[in-house]
């Protein structure tokens, strides 16, 4: 048995936040079924976020695409049931809300006026379903004077206070290379959810949760918070350094773009590090005797080591310096991610077939736990693969009603 | 309190009794989710305080083990026992820890430096459940590596995603990936607080920070197959009208998803190019050729620089774009919209005095999440001792007179 056997999910959500929630829960064994709209059917022309699509050569009857998924979805929606409804149709919201009716949870990232304009707010789900659960993710809650605004994980990364402490010395504040307050979200979507659900089977009650992007990342950051009430103190940007250890960098190495973190949080790591580098002398140099030294002479330090990592592979500059007892992880790129041994010895990645003959690496949850092994990794259905099964066995529609509402167009594919 | 043997029905974990032994931020953080749900949780930390508490800033810059603001973040709401865990005696106190407890959440740099082992808690009390965090999890080639934040990050791939091109890479600040690992513990546990309503058995999960950051590293580990080259940093500027630009008085973070409100933000900014039939024939912002881009954001920096970044935000925000603004720390504290949700709760403190704590990253309509200060280093080591572990007074008295565990309370400090 799995930890969510028989507990089922609708996932109306888009990008990554929302849909991040909901894969850890079908990795805990939930039921999840993927509601789309009319913004996510398969267009000849479709705006490819990111420039990164999957598409397969193979075409439906109607000429489109019939694997039409970018990598967003590949990664946010493997295994979760694939519907599409039009909501704005009476028919539409009428199906969602008898998905409700045998569901435990609901999740949703839209703006916040979209839900209840649909007719599908908390108090109409929990009409149908007395004790649901419902996740509202958005950019800035359900409710203050911000609450219309809209955003994406960018967005709360630049509200959140991070940019301003990352970045170049002396330089601008730095934007990350991700959308950095999606994944939070998601992570901390899911746990509420499950809190909720441990409360549901004890209390019998449901639960409305409004997590907002820009507050979960924040709370990632706390410590910046509480130091910036009790001290006005806002750190400076330093790069790789770090303000109460030494070395703690980033440093070159041999090949192109090829780089090596490296740190010595303690005296022990400090001489482990200098003997490492063939350097033990290091240790008794005077300027570099204490971390209150090491900081005063740091540019004069972090040349040493990067005199020697310089010539060396990342991989084995990492592989030196951790036999020797130094923190150093290689920098390594998404491909040498997804290749690394140690990542793959975890199935930190699972390969995809997908239909159009190629494999694709789609992450995997970070956690072994004994009742939620790995499941195996299937390609994301098609827009609306699973209308039919869906709407028939689960809804209980005749047959004759689902393909007079694919007509009228109230349910999509 | 737990002694009190009141449940309180509203909050999922009420009555939940959780023991911490964190080495680093992971588990602290998951400790933290639950406490802010209602949980119970005890750090159990060495007599001169657990690491989490030499995380600054310090109030006028002078560490203390009770002012840090990392620990007055994470350990907010927890007890704190202070013991020679080391000792003859502290092992036996261990002992009845595993005996009693429902929960333990550890973590450590690598997973054979965490205090508990699974085998020793399930024999003494099978229905507990473990959750223990490491840099590399407990198998593979990386498994004793030392998995600090900063090497998690370069091996997980987010180091090299930001940054300057051809620059350095650049580690995000903070502990945020330690925060992420921390959530994912979290969800795992709960999934398995509820598995074990049906199971009656407990079970250990077991969370790797550096396969955290791998699961988040977005599409980076997918756009190598696809475009068969690895995802290069691209710094501030991070596509067409996306990034962080200057504003007259600081930064703004320009996200923009389509060009469809391209001419009201030209007839905002004042900049009439930017209703240039160049930019039309693009329905698609991602496919927009380089130079095109350029001058784009050429233009838009034109543009922010004549406007307040708050004015711009709040103008494009209008206009339905999810703008946001470069927030530092102060700015975060005074956000009105962060205020108007209560985000912040103000916690009195003797020693660090009053400061800023985020409440959590979300709420619920009828759970509430209250915060009480966080502990003095072993504040609560006679209560939990004596009212969850059972040493009766004069038990305690000895231990405590052996110097194998200490106290201290906000008048004694």
């Amino acid at each position: 048995m799995r930890p969510l056997s028989g507990v089922r999910v609708v996932d109306f959500t888009d990008i990554w936040a929302g849909p991040w929630s909901g894969r850890l829960l079908r990795e805990l064994g939930a039921h999840v079924i993927k509601v789309e709209g009319p913004r996510q059917q398969p267009r000849k022309s479709d705006p490819n976020l990111l420039r990164v699509q999957i598409v397969s050569d193979e075409r439906d009857d109607r000429g489109r695409p019939k694997y039409f998924r970018n990598a967003y979805q590949t990664m946010t929606n493997p295994g979760k049931d694939h519907v599409a409804l039009n909501l704005k149709e009476a028919d539409g919201a009428e199906l969602f809300r008898s998905l409700v009716a045998v569901s435990d949870v609901v999740i949703e990232n839209w703006a916040p006026h979209v839900m209840p304009s649909l007719g599908l707010g908390y108090d109409d789900l929990r009409a149908v379903r007395p004790d649901v659960i419902m996740l509202r993710t958005s950019a800035m809650g359900q409710t203050g004077p911000e609450f219309r605004y809209t955003g994406l994980g960018a967005t709360a990364e630049v509200l959140s206070g991070l940019c301003t402490i990352s970045g170049y010395e002396g330089g601008e504040p730095q934007k990350s290379g991700i959308n950095y307050g999606d994944p939070f979200a998601g992570i901390h979507g899911a746990f509420a959810i499950l809190a909720a659900l441990l409360r549901r089977s004890r209390t019998g009650k449901g639960a409305l949760i409004d997590l907002s992007l820009t507050e979960s990342l924040i709370t990632t950051l706390g410590e910046y918070t509480v130091g910036a009430s009790m001290n006005g103190e806002q750190p400076p940007r330093m790069g790789n350094r770090h303000a109460a250890k030494a070395p703690h960098n980033v440093y070159r190495c041999a090949g192109d773009d090829e780089w090596v973190f490296v740190e010595a949080g303690s005296e022990a790591e400090f001489r482990a590090l200098c003997a490492a580098i063939g350097r033990p002398q290091l240790a008794e140099d005077p300027r570099f005797r204490d971390v209150a030294a090491r900081k005063a002479n740091e540019d004069a330090l972090d040349a040493e080591i990067a005199a020697w990592t310089t010539g060396r592979p990342h991989v084995e500059a990492m592989e030196t310096l951790q036999r020797a007892g130094v923190p150093a992880g290689a920098v390594l790129d998404g491909g040498e991610v997804v290749r690394n041994p140690h990542h793959e010895a975890n199935g930190a990645f699972a390969w995809v077939e997908h239909p159009d003959g190629k494999s694709y690496p789609i992450p995997q949850m970070p956690w072994r736990a004994p009742s939620a092994p790995r499941q195996e990794a299937t390609p994301v259905p098609a827009f609306g693969a699973d209308n039919f099964r869906v709407f028939t066995e689960l809804c209980g529609v005749p047959p004759g009603r689902v393909e007079g509402m694919l007509e009228s167009e109230a349910i999509l594919s | 309190m737990v002694e009190d043997n009141v449940i309180d029905d509203s909050s999922p974990f009420s009555g939940l009794k959780v023991f911490e032994f964190s080495k680093t931020v992971a588990s602290a953080y998951c400790g933290r989710l639950l406490a802010t749900l209602g949980a119970d949780v005890v750090t159990v930390e060495p007599l001169a305080g657990g690491p989490v508490r030499s995380l600054g800033p310090f109030p006028d810059g002078a560490r203390n083990v009770e002012t840090g603001a990392g620990h007055l973040h994470l350990n907010a709401s927890k007890r704190s026992v202070a013991l020679d865990m080391d000792s003859e005696a502290g092992g036996s106190v261990l002992a009845r820890i595993l005996e009693r407890a429902d929960v333990i959440v550890q973590s450590a740099v690598r997973a054979s430096e965490a205090v508990v082992d699974f085998e020793s808690l399930h024999a003494a009390r099978p229905e507990a459940v473990l959750a223990t965090i490491s840099g590399f999890g407990p198998e593979g080639d990386y498994a004793e590596y030392l998995g600090t934040e900063g090497v998690a990050t370069a091996l997980g791939g987010l180091t090299f995603l930001s940054g300057d091109p051809g620059e350095v890479p650049l580690n995000p600040a903070g502990n945020t990936i330690n925060c992420a690992a921390g959530g994912y513990a979290a969800v795992a546990l709960v999934a398995a607080l509820l598995e074990r309503e049906f199971t009656g058995t407990g079970q250990h999960v077991e969370v790797s920070v550096a396969g955290a950051v791998a699961s988040i590293i977005e599409v980076s580990s997918q756009r190598l197959i696809i475009q068969e080259e690895p995802v290069k940093r691209t710094g501030n500027w991070q596509g067409p009208a996306r990034g962080i630009f200057h504003s007259q008085d600081g930064h703004i973070g320009c996200i923009m998803r389509g060009r469809e409100r391209l001419e009201d933000m030209a007839d905002w900014l004042g900049v009439e190019e930017l209703k240039g039939e160049r930019f039309k024939p693009f329905t698609n912002m991602w496919a927009m050729d380089p130079e095109l881009e350029a001058d784009l954001n050429g233009l838009l920096t034109v543009g922010f620089l004549g406007h307040d970044k708050l004015d711009t935000y709040h103008a494009m925000q209008a206009l339905r774009m999810p703008f946001g603004y470069v927030a530092d720390f102060a700015e975060v504290l005074s956000s009105p919209q962060l205020a108007a949700r209560e985000f912040f709760q103000e916690i009195d403190h003797p020693d660090a005095g009053r400061h800023s704590v985020p409440r959590g990253p979300f709420t619920a309509d009828d759970m509430p999440l209250e915060l009480g200060r966080a502990p003095y280093l072993g504040e609560h080591s006679e209560e939990a001792l004596r009212g969850l572990l059972g040493y009766s007074e004069s038990e305690y008295a000895e231990l405590e007179s052996a110097g194998l565990v200490s106290s201290a309370s906000p008048a004694e400090a």
